[in-house]
């Protein structure tokens, strides 16, 4: 870990400079905030709470193509798809980018890793903001997270005072953005000063993350069968904005696009929230009604993801919070869960 | 610079098809660079048909066999339509193998009922051919396989049914139709009440069953009554697919990847997981 200093006026100049080799940042376009690619003249913004979209868009993107495939001459040749993406992202909050460590478990671990998103998560250096503002849908705490966490990381930056943010640099990616350009970071301040910036940041009040979470995995291992699950469901409008939103939700399909013999295979996002995210081609369903997949949405993320990875699928961005159109959420649902007795009263 | 990603299958020539009912065939299937991948009875594997698709698909040839991998398809959807329509010569991709297999060791020394319905038989002929491989064939004990399916035109691998299965070494094949015609002379009914009448002794015993969630709800009802344990019971489960890999999210079952996990469990297995299949 190391420490520097960057004034404010020189943050232009490092955008200018990190969007050559390919940048992510936030931008505001048609009234919200959204991570971008960085081209031309492209303001970054720098007053947002959390860009409507998350982080995951750089290392899952909603699309992209995985191979292309030629069967002309009844033959068949497969090509695969270089992996794109940006070099560096900017802006990125603590929960964003301690959400990367959770697609890690899924992307980058066990038996089968993506290798496609292996080499976008060696290749992208991620530049974190601390959080000034704590958003009323925030919850991080609750996960252990906070406004100033660097878990996921590369870079974090701290506001040092009006005129200056204190960075600090992690691991092989960090270093060698601070190295690479020497002329923008000044010396670290003192050790008093770095411990009481980043203690202050790391010890900011979030209100919504109050809420307390222990226990509630081992309660949900009673619940598969609870009532609850259809009460909370009969809201959904299974529009899917929760899966798109999180950080976390790393569910895809595989299709083809094909004209003539000429074609792709394709990666997109999917939705546990939908109808026939399960369904067979025999006609099949193990989960038709949306008190199943409402039950395994949030039972994934506080249940069987704990046993799997020993920690909750969720970083509490509170997206799912603002953008929920019938209040769905996982703030509310965590309070519901809490709320019932497990046996459902019977 | 070469990039890979477990999601890119290789290409693969389908060598040979074999009608078997109405709506099932056999394709003999042989990767392009001549590489069979090692795989163990109860593997699938993912097959595409470029433009239309891909589809999870057991393997029904046995690890003993080597010059080519085979899968019974029924014609369901759009992947197994689009294979349906192809002729000998047939360019796909083929990616795995994927998921657990059948516990041949733990069936070692002891009798083995297969139970199978329609195109469940698959999965446990790959089982079958490899217990009565000569290699292996001691190794096991007497072999009774039950099958059962809507019609006699709708039997699978009528051949080995009829000529192969019934000659092998210490082997019974038991055949049901739901409905018979003209020509059909052997029991008509439904498997499970046709289990029961065949009425395999649990002593020292493995049951095997495949086939569609019905079937498989009754058979497991006929097989307590006849004193089968939750152990000695093992099946194999069928689920929507898209990575084959455990991480496109939808094949669980609690914490539990049917594509890496399963699809084989034991009816004990099952019975700890979230009833959801």
């Amino acid at each position: 870990m190391i420490y520097r200093t960057l004034k404010r006026e020189s943050m232009a100049v490092l955008v200018d400079r990190l969007k050559e080799g390919g940048l992510v940042a936030p931008v505001r376009e048609d009234g919200v905030v959204v991570f971008r690619p960085i081209q031309g003249d492209r303001e970054v913004a720098s007053d947002y709470i959390n860009p409507t979209n998350s982080v995951k868009d750089v290392f899952l993107p909603q699309t992209e193509s995985l191979f292309r495939f030629n069967t002309a001459e009844k033959g068949l040749e497969i090509e695969a798809t270089p992996p794109e993406g940006p070099k560096y992202v900017l802006g990125v909050r603590p929960c964003d980018a301690a959400a990367l460590e959770l697609l890690d478990h899924v992307f980058a671990e066990g038996q089968y890793t993506d290798s496609y998103y292996q080499r976008r998560r060696a290749e992208v250096t991620v530049i974190g903001v601390a959080c000034d503002q704590v958003g009323e849908s925030c919850f991080c705490t609750a996960f252990g997270l906070s406004p100033g966490h660097r878990r996921g990381a590369d870079v974090m930056m701290y506001r040092l005072d009006d005129e200056s943010y204190l960075v600090a640099f992690e691991g092989e990616r960090g270093h060698r953005l601070a190295e690479e350009y020497p002329d923008l970071f000044g010396e670290a301040p003192a050790e008093e000063t770095i411990e009481a910036v980043v203690t202050s940041y790391q010890s900011r009040e979030v209100p919504a993350g109050r809420v307390e979470l222990d226990g509630i995995t081992e309660k949900l291992d009673g619940m598969f069968e609870h009532p609850l699950w259809a009460k909370l469901a009969a809201r959904c409008l299974k529009c899917g904005i929760c899966t798109y939103l999180c950080p976390t939700c790393h569910c895809f399909c595989l299709d083809d696009e094909a004209l003539g013999y000429e074609g792709v295979r394709y990666r997109c996002w999917d939705s546990c929230m939908y109808p026939d995210y399960t369904l067979m081609a025999g006609g099949h369903n193990p989960r038709p009604e949306k008190a199943n997949r409402t039950r395994q949405r949030f039972m994934h993320k506080l249940n069987y993801f704990v046993h799997n990875h020993g920690e909750f699928q969720c970083v509490g961005c509170g997206r799912c919070v603002d953008k929920c159109p019938v209040g769905l959420h996982m703030l509310a649902v965590i309070y519901d869960i809490k709320g019932v007795d497990s046996d459902g009263g019977q | 610079m070469a990039v890979s990603n477990v999601l890119i299958p290789k290409p693969a020539t389908i060598t040979e098809i074999v009608d078997q009912t109405p709506d099932v065939k056999l394709f003999r299937v042989v990767p392009d660079d001549g590489e069979i991948f090692d795989y163990r009875p109860g593997q699938c594997a993912m097959l595409s048909v470029l433009g239309r698709g891909e589809s999870m698909i057991s393997i029904t040839s046995s690890p003993v066999q080597k010059d080519c991998l085979e899968f019974a398809v029924k014609r369901v959807g759009t992947v197994t339509e689009a294979l349906h329509d192809a002729e000998e010569g047939f360019k796909i991709g083929l990616r795995g193998p994927y998921g657990n297999n059948f516990p041949v060791d733990f069936m070692k020394g002891k009798n083995l009922v297969f139970i199978g319905g329609g195109i469940g038989l698959a999965p446990l002929r790959s089982l079958i051919n490899y217990v009565l491989a000569p290699a292996n064939r001691s190794d096991y004990g007497q072999v009774d396989i039950i099958y059962g399916a809507r019609s006699p035109a709708d039997l699978c691998f009528k051949d080995e049914l009829k000529e192969v299965w019934p000659k092998a070494e210490e082997t019974r094949v038991h055949v049901t139709v739901d409905v018979g015609d003209d020509k059909w002379q052997g029991p008509v009914g439904f498997v499970p009440p046709f289990l029961e009448e065949v009425g395999p002794s649990p002593d020292n015993a493995v049951a095997i069953t495949c086939g569609p969630p019905i079937m498989i709800k009754f058979v497991l009802q006929s097989l307590d009554k006849l004193g089968f344990t939750d152990e000695q019971i093992i099946t194999t489960l069928e689920m929507k697919m898209q990575c084959g890999v455990g991480k496109c999210g939808r094949c669980n079952l609690g914490d539990k990847y049917v594509c890496v996990d399963g699809p084989v469990f034991s009816l004990a297995q099952l019975k700890e997981l979230p009833q959801e299949f």
